[in-house]
């Protein structure tokens, strides 16, 4: 049987105005996998994220973490927060300190470690996230996308079993994209269990082993990424797309380009290696031709 | 503002102990303050502006920035200098005005430029304190030296965020001026407004998402980070030493001798 480091069990959750942000969801996360969290905005990603940090106290259900019930009193919740950390949104928003080693520093120093070990620490997740350049630099001299660095290396200092990514790839520019996907590789080969919300659809489908998609609080659907992402009512169902890699591959499959009964291709790299080559014909014998 | 900022984390006296800056500039700025003699305060200013310079900041940038405030010493100092009286004798320039004198007497202008010199003198202690040492810097020396932490934290979080502040205010300036929220002194008035308004809610929600993330990371009421170590250095603290001692017999020395002006106008 699997083994479950997070489970949600029929958490409900209800805003003080009254809206359900939460609606009887449940989950259960494995642990060391790669899962991605699907859902317009508003659906409750955030929120149920909170719950996992223990930031938010359901209003019914409970949260289970490494097979124990969190109780909300303050050992409990330190030990979650110990476990389970989360890189927010928008850095400018969770930097709180204008240097950027004293920033990276609160984590660790919170968890009652010695200097050396704080600063061992702080240089890791600085080299880890290629910003050990940026130390001296306040963090107001810096540019968006180093500040995002910075605010993954906050949690990475701590060092949580648990890594909640809150949209990691919004606002970043391809290239950034792409290394803090390889940092979210990373850290999974390292044995983390690695969470993030994400509306980018390729990414989660090449990415991620396993899918939640979540809708008006509550999970509609989970599965691995090409059973998520091959059923077109499924899909409409929660307004997602298609990856353009299955759009693609099956086009190909259509046209009879490729055999349908192969795995449907995860990566850029899969999808075009699966391609047949053709008879290589010159441009004068395909006007023939037409 | 943030040239000064810039400047603090760029020059050349960055690794020197911020503690050795900071008692270099206090010391002198309170033997200033407390000292009669303009002497002293001249050389105060002339060392603060060498210390600048040492720093690496353009003599240029010094000056413009000195002269804020020394024009509003100027007019301050302006009024000390004038005096009203009866009599006109004994003023170095003077207008009558019916039965009064409004002129400028020797003491008087004595009294101003000294005001004068002494405030300048105090601001450039200031000057180059804030342009060699980094605000973060200034904070830990302060948390070192005992002062209060909700003081410090205060201090620490208000500097980090006048600059979320003031990027969240321009860029709803210039999402307002892109649709002519400013294109006469109406629409100004109540686009600056709006803004003003919306700035106060949009910071109230980040102080909410800050707690959040800050609880996220095991905040309980402290925010305790890492200190970064440096090298005292004997030969600058030496030298500091030397040069507020001096300065304090300068002044003794002066006080007993009547002052510099004191004894040219004598």
């Amino acid at each position: 049987m699997a083994e479950f480091i997070i489970e949600a069990i029929n958490l409900n959750y209800k805003y003080p105005d009254g809206t359900m942000a939460l609606n009887n969801l449940s989950m259960s996360i494995e642990k060391g996998k790669k899962i991605a969290i699907l859902g317009s905005n508003g659906a409750g990603k955030t929120t149920l994220f909170l719950h996992f940090n223990g930031i938010l106290k359901p209003s019914g259900g409970q949260i289970r973490f490494d097979g124990k019930d969190v109780k909300h009193n303050r050992k409990c919740i330190e030990e979650l927060r110990r476990n389970v950390g989360i890189v927010f949104q928008d850095p400018d928003a969770q930097l709180f300190s204008a240097s950027v080693i004293q920033e990276i520093s609160f984590g660790p120093i919170n968890m009652g470690l010695s200097r050396d070990e704080v600063l061992a620490r702080v240089n890791q997740a600085m080299k880890d996230t290629e910003i050990d350049q940026l130390g001296g630099r306040p963090t107001h001299f810096l540019s968006y996308g180093q500040k995002k660095r910075v605010s993954i290396a906050d949690i990475l200092a701590m060092d949580p079993e648990v890594i909640i990514f809150d949209e990691p790839t919004a606002c970043l520019d391809p290239r950034l994209s792409v290394h803090v996907a390889g940092l979210l590789d990373r850290l999974s080969k390292k044995g983390k269990t690695v969470m993030l919300s994400t509306h980018d659809v390729d990414l989660a489908y090449t990415w991620a082993d396993y899918i939640f998609v979540i809708n008006g609080g509550a999970v509609s659907g989970q599965g691995k990424p090409e059973d998520i992402f091959r059923d077109r009512e499924f899909l409409a169902g929660n307004s997602l797309v298609r990856p353009w890699i299955i759009d693609v591959f099956d086009e190909l499959v259509n046209k009879g380009l490729v055999f349908g009964d192969l795995p449907a291709p995860r990566t850029r790299e899969d999808l075009l290696s699966c391609i047949p080559a053709g008879e290589r014909k010159s441009r004068t014998v395909l006007k023939i031709i037409k | 503002m943030f040239q000064i900022d810039q400047y603090a984390y760029t020059n050349r006296l960055l690794k020197v102990h911020p503690g050795e800056k900071m008692a270099f500039a206090i010391i002198t700025m309170i033997i200033c303050l407390i000292s009669q003699s303009l002497a002293v305060m001249l050389a105060a200013i002339a060392l603060m502006a060498a210390a600048v310079i040492r720093a690496g900041i353009p003599l240029r940038v010094y000056i413009k920035l000195i002269t804020v405030p020394a024009l509003f010493l100027i007019l301050a100092v302006g009024a000390v200098a004038v005096s009203i009286s009866g009599q006109g004798e004994g003023y170095l320039w003077g207008i009558a005005l019916g039965k009064f004198y409004i002129g400028v007497s020797p003491s008087n202008l004595y009294l101003a430029v000294l005001l004068f010199c002494r405030s300048l003198g105090a601001i450039s202690c200031l000057y180059f304190l804030s342009l060699t040492t980094p605000m973060v810097e200034i904070i830990s020396i302060l948390r070192k030296l005992k002062v209060p932490s909700l003081f410090i934290e205060l201090m620490g979080l208000i500097y980090r965020f006048i600059f979320v502040l003031v990027e969240t205010a321009e860029s709803i300036y210039t999402s307002q001026s892109s649709r002519l929220g400013y294109r006469n002194l109406k629409t100004g008035y109540s686009s600056l407004g709006a803004l003003v308004g919306n700035l106060l809610i949009s910071s109230y929600r980040r102080s909410e998402i800050l707690f959040t993330a800050l609880s996220s990371r095991g905040y309980t009421g402290e925010l305790r980070v890492l200190e970064t170590k440096y090298i005292v250095s004997g030969k600058n603290i030496l030298a500091i030493l030397a040069i507020d001692v001096l300065l304090v017999l300068l002044s003794l020395a002066e006080m007993s001798g009547g002052g510099l002006i004191g004894r040219i106008y004598n």
